[in-house]
């Protein structure tokens, strides 16, 4: 297997394996558009990655490998949240700061696997949770004023239409 | 580095790193997690600041679910209450309209069809107060 060669915005290369770079639909369109694959000695900047984030991304795609490619429907009609492989809840028990940013590299990445699973995560955090607990959980200011929240409480009127 | 923060961590000397991941996010991204949420969560959601509430107001999927959801519970309780199945939106609307003035006129025009006595009004109060404090953790109707 060829591999490639990613470096993170603080510099550090990694060598991965092309099939496994290439779970990262960013990755594979700049390998096909550049025809970055010809050149082994060719390094592909990742300048919105850092190292520790991108070891974990690697650690994630190597692991997944073989997954078959995820369904293509947009319309998310699956609001499954519990379906999370304990593989994949262990890798993510992480604290807040590492989960966000696996979020924006899978989001930068185009890593639909990782962006799916990280987004599940976060959902989890807030499922069956007040107001106020979702407040405490992410460490969130109360901005509304006292009668602005309670006709927010009484009306949700923001889903009505416009 | 990352030894010495979860030895920090460890000790309690240094608080784990929280996010408003919704407020941080790129907006795709946070609506896609919103999307995620039970219809409940959802509304709990918006109520959580301005900046989440003004997201879940920018996504139609996610105005519809907690509308459609508002709906349903609406409905339910009015059927509760009037005895009624499902209703379409409108005739709840309608039976409403109808008897909220009632609160505020004589009994005698609120008699119900086959018997004299004024006993719809009291009893619907009574019954909705005591649905109104049961249904939802967070939002009232």
């Amino acid at each position: 297997m060829p591999n490639i060669k990613l470096q993170s915005s603080d510099g550090e290369v990694f060598e991965v394996d092309v099939d496994i770079a290439k779970c990262s639909v960013t990755i594979k369109t700049m390998l096909e558009d550049l025809g970055m694959d010809e050149d082994e000695e060719e390094v592909v900047p990742l300048p919105n990655v850092n190292s520790a984030i991108l070891r974990k991304v690697i650690q994630w795609a190597t692991y997944h490998k073989d997954d078959p490619p995820p369904p293509e429907d947009d319309e998310n009609k699956d609001k499954r949240t519990d379906d999370i492989s304990s593989w994949d809840a262990d890798f993510l028990k992480v604290d807040q700061g590492t989960l966000y940013e696996l979020i924006l590299a899978a989001n930068y990445l185009d890593i639909k696997g990782l962006l799916e699973v990280t987004c599940k995560t976060v959902a989890n955090m807030i499922k069956g949770k007040t107001p106020e607990e979702v407040r405490k959980t992410f460490n969130i200011k109360n901005d509304f004023s006292p009668s602005e929240e309670e006709q927010v409480r009484k009306e949700n009127e923001w889903c009505e239409e416009k | 580095m990352e030894f010495f923060r979860s030895l920090l961590l460890a000790v309690g000397l240094l608080e784990p790193s929280k996010v408003d991941f919704i407020a941080e996010l790129p907006l795709e991204v946070s609506q896609l997690i919103l999307r995620k949420l039970d219809p409940e969560s959802l509304l709990c959601a918006a109520q959580v600041s301005q900046k989440w509430m003004r997201i879940c107001r920018s996504d139609k999927l996610l105005r519809d679910t907690a509308r459609d959801h508002k709906r349903n519970v609406r409905r339910k309780m009015m059927g509760k209450v009037f005895g009624l199945d499902l209703v379409a939106e409108e005739e709840m609307e309608a039976v409403r309209r109808r008897h909220v003035p009632r609160n505020t006129l004589p009994p005698k025009t609120v008699v119900f069809a086959k018997s004299r006595e004024p006993r719809g009004l009291p009893k619907r109060a009574k019954v909705s107060r005591s649905s109104n404090a049961k249904p939802v953790k967070c939002m009232r109707f």
